[in-house]
């Protein structure tokens, strides 16, 4: 009698006649509630698939296209005219000068890097690079190895990663601005950017006070998600024959000693070669309280000179790469070099006050035209 | 793994929420303590220990205050004496209270260790410094346990209020343990009492449809705060405070507004989904929002905004003061002459030096603390004096026009304490506020130096949206209209198209992923 009174019959006509009896409760109450659950997942799903449909860049040219050299500038180039890429974040971009190079040496060298890059987007970029690359050596610059300081907060940003790998509105969700033609197509930094085959002029100078930073000890081991894209990276370069390098670009407020010998930890266990430009940052010819444009962060167009001629010399010495001075790609890398001088000069020049927003930047031919873009007046925030 | 993080939306929650739905609710109390401490331990395994110290202390504690006062009970009960009664009392009270202020000073000492030596320390450095002394104290950086600000206080409220005997001691160290560790609440608050939420924490709870929805849109909704708005600003505000120098004055101003939302986006935002996260196990947080930004003054700010910390130092640091034995003296012998606010104004130095402490260990936090001081000392000083001009003139103090002025003023007035909250340092934010004032000219507004700054025009955008959908959401809540209730009669079609339109707008407007740089939950630093 009580259990009865504890589960009072709620449908009686549904008993009187079965034939009544709705859908749902065929389920017990939770299954009710977890199958709701279940299609509202469904349309959720439904709808983030129409979005990736929607907002993905295509390739040049079809509809919805929308520059996609801004997720990976590399692709802007001639295929196989890149001997040599670098991957990383900041230090990479504005820290590697690949005109440069070209004039020094002749090598064709990109910088693929993004700001903040973390590993598994380095990775991305890799594997972008060598849809039309062949290069014959990968650079890997060692800031990105120590992205984030706890396991959980690296999870959190591999997940987002691997989602727009499947999902690809979680990668372009910002496209909607330049389809609403709200931001320019692409940025005339980005522009610039790929002008200079992935390296961002600075000509700021803001010194740093040159308190010695590689004097503590220690390790300071790597997060398991960045090994497991290193892992990625260094099966793939071994599986297409590539040489990988790992550099420390030189930065006191991103480098130290136990740093270094995680990375050292690494390369040896990998067998990759370790050029730490931190060691000695003056054998390069640093000078502190010039060559950096933010207090030792980043360093500028001036230290970028020496940075990057330390790492040629270095890649002279212990690479074969070739010469492609004279070859049928050469106009573009002169067009390059060209600029870069440019940068330099204005840079210098105090009539100028260092304002580089003439620099003949052009659209990359492959690009739909958009003369609005060519006509702003826009400087540059370097 | 900020409440935002994929890993906890995505992978933390649902499995946490799983596997406590998969445990008989008896025993679900353990599962969410599991849970949260492997939450804690994502964070820093080494300060796990801090927690469980406080835990044991908080625990113990709390058995010898029930048991010194179960035994004054007793002994009162033996004796027939009325005097000897009071004399038992007042002993085992003076035992008690030295049990308290042993564990008051644990806790505190606990957290003074982690959050302020550092700072007490460069300031006694710099003393010594002044008085040519030959050494300096080293200064140690121990790091900051996750959410200690938040757990101590819950720690202390728990003693305080054993010991004034609202409630008895906790006996199962598990529900003191989940309730002081609970993960959706550890990092950001609301800062609970123990009456608030132990029992419901403990309890159990079986399925229901009305928790998963309810959750649901307070997560949804707080999301699009954090991600669509305050994630959004932090770009612009970053600029504008990082490099004070470089700011014209309109600069500075438009800077201390977006950081006012950004602070308000993030913090609600992120208790939103505190909220709805602690629903889905069928558990009510308390609010800690009220629409401050509706408030007539800046008293009322304060009982809206993170109301939680207000009320905890009404309870615990205002009423003690004020109600202490001299304060009521002081009452008796003052009342109706000047000094008579001097209680008032005691009990509410302590309360804002408190509040700007808690917020950080820095001078701009303590003169933030200050500015609240004097603008609502002043307003109960100048209260008598309103009135009386009101009443002169015939004006209505309720009427439409001055509730409008009084918000806007109140809008302004906590602007600037931005201002001051965010600068790095005291001396830049009085730099600031020069800045703002006297490098002021419209012409920023022309010459496009609001687009330099982390915001393109898009941006700016979706940031007016934004705002514009909060606030007109707020309005329609201020004028008395229950947004839940309204959303639960709609027709599933017309519900489930919100939802996945609000989501939709977060997945394209939000501030995440590879052109964004991850921005912490702004409590979770204080």
């Amino acid at each position: 009698m009580k259990r009865l009174i504890r589960h009072p019959i709620k449908h009686p006509t549904v008993l009187e006649n079965p034939g009544l009896l709705p859908a749902v409760t065929l389920f017990s109450r939770p299954v009710q509630v977890m199958l709701k659950i279940g299609v509202f997942a469904g349309l959720l799903l439904a709808l983030l698939l129409l979005l990736s449909w929607l907002l993905t860049p295509l390739q040049p040219g079809e509809r919805w296209s929308v520059h996609p050299e801004q997720d990976f500038p590399i692709k802007a180039e001639t295929p196989d005219s890149v001997d040599a890429v670098m991957l990383g974040d900041s230090l990479g971009y504005g820290d590697f000068v690949p005109a440069l190079l070209w004039n020094q040496y002749g090598y064709t060298t990109y910088v693929c890097s993004q700001s903040a890059q973390p590993l598994e987007e380095a990775w991305a970029q890799l594997q972008a690079t060598l849809e039309e690359q062949s290069p014959k050596l990968v650079m890997l610059e060692t800031d990105q190895f120590y992205r984030s300081s706890t396991l959980a907060s690296d999870i959190s940003r591999a997940l987002l990663f691997e989602a727009g790998q499947r999902l690809p509105i979680f990668r372009f969700h910002d496209q909607w601005k330049q389809l609403l033609g709200l931001k320019q197509t692409p940025a005339l930094k980005a522009l610039q950017q790929t002008q200079l085959k992935g390296y961002r002029f600075s000509k700021l100078t803001q010194g740093y006070n040159g308190t010695a930073y590689m004097n503590d000890s220690g390790t300071l081991k790597v997060q398991p998600v960045t090994a497991y894209y290193l892992n990625k990276i260094v099966s793939l370069c071994q599986e297409r024959g590539i040489n990988l390098l790992f550099i420390s670009m030189p930065s006191p407020k991103n480098y130290s000693m136990k740093r270094h010998n995680g990375i050292a930890l690494l390369a040896e266990h990998y067998s990759i070669p370790y050029l730490d430009l931190n060691l000695d940052a003056q054998q390069c010819g640093i000078d502190w309280a010039q060559d950096t444009r933010d207090k030792g962060d980043h360093l500028n167009y001036r230290g970028a000179q020496k940075a990057t001629l330390a790492i040629g010399s270095y890649l002279s010495e212990h690479y074969q790469l070739p010469d492609r001075r004279g070859s049928d790609i050469a106009a573009s890398w002169d067009e390059t070099w060209a600029a870069y001088q440019q940068l330099c000069q204005d840079a210098e020049n105090p009539d100028t006050g260092g304002d580089s927003s003439h620099i003949g930047v052009t659209e990359p031919a492959y690009l739909p035209a958009s003369p609005e873009l060519m006509a702003a007046q826009a400087t540059t925030e370097n | 793994m900020s409440y935002n993080a994929p890993l906890f939306l995505f992978v933390f929650l649902p499995l946490s929420w799983g596997v406590t739905r998969l445990i008989p609710r008896r025993g679900q109390w353990l599962s969410l303590l599991l849970f949260s401490w492997v939450y804690y331990l994502s964070f820093s395994p080494r300060m796990l220990l801090v927690l469980v110290f406080t835990i044991c202390c908080t625990y113990l504690s709390g058995l010898i205050l029930e048991r010194l006062f179960k035994r004054a009970d007793r002994l009162a009960r033996q004796t027939a004496d009325r005097q000897d009664r009071k004399a038992v009392k007042a002993r085992v009270k003076r035992q008690a209270r030295l049990v308290l202020a042993a564990a008051i000073v644990i806790i505190l000492g606990e957290l003074i260790l982690f959050k302020y030596l550092s700072f007490f320390t460069t300031n006694l450095n710099l003393l010594l410094s002044l008085v040519s002394a030959p050494k300096s104290l080293p200064l140690l950086k121990l790091g900051e346990p996750l959410g200690i600000s938040f757990f101590t206080l819950q720690s202390l409220s728990y003693l305080i209020d054993v010991f004034r005997r609202k409630y008895p001691a906790e006996r199962h160290w598990g529900r003191l343990a989940l309730w002081l560790s609970f993960f959706p609440q550890i990092m950001e608050g609301p800062i609970c009492r123990y009456d608030q939420t132990a029992a419901s924490l403990f309890a159990g709870h079986s399925l229901k449809l009305a928790d998963l929805t309810s959750g649901g849109q307070r997560i949804i909704w707080g999301l699009f705060k954090k991600v669509v708005i305050a994630d959004r600003l932090n770009p612009l505000v970053t600029a504008v405070f990082d490099h004070p120098q470089q700011q014209a004055g309109l600069t500075v101003l438009v800077g201390a507004f977006c950081y006012t939302m950004q602070l308000y986006a993030d913090f609600s935002g992120s208790i939103d989904i505190v909220i709805g996260s602690a629903r889905l196990f069928g558990i009510a947080l308390p609010e800690n929002f009220n629409r401050p930004f509706f408030s007539r003054s800046a008293s009322e700010f304060w009982r809206r905004w993170h109301i939680s910390l207000g009320a905890w130092l009404r309870d615990y640091v205002f009423y003690t003061i004020s109600f202490s034995h001299r304060m009521k003296q002081w009452d008796k012998k003052h009342r109706g002459d000047w000094l008579y606010f001097f209680p008032l104004a005691i009990a509410l130095a302590a309360v804002w030096l408190c509040n700007g402490l808690w917020h950080g260990a820095g001078w701009q936090y303590i003169f933030f603390g200050l500015y609240y001081y004097v603008l609502i000392l002043g307003g109960n000083l100048l209260e008598p004096v309103y009135r009386q001009i009101f009443t002169g003139l015939g004006w209505s103090r309720q009427s439409r026009g001055w509730q409008v002025f009084q918000i806007a003023r109140t809008f302004l007035l906590v602007i600037l304490g931005e201002l001051i909250f965010r600068s790095p340092s005291l001396g830049q934010a009085f730099g600031l506020i020069a800045r703002g004032f006297s490098r002021f000219s419209l012409t920023t507004l022309q010459d496009g130096s609001l687009l330099k700054l982390g915001l393109d025009k898009a941006d700016w955008i979706v940031v007016a949206l934004g705002l514009v959908l909060l606030f007109s959401v707020e309005s329609i809540q201020e004028a008395g209209l229950n947004f839940s209730l309204r959303l639960s009669q709609l027709p599933r079609a017309g519900r489930w198209a919100l939802y996945l339109g609000l989501i939709f707008v977060i997945v394209i407007a939000g501030a995440y992923g590879r052109n964004y740089g991850v921005v912490p939950l702004i409590y979770a630093g204080f």
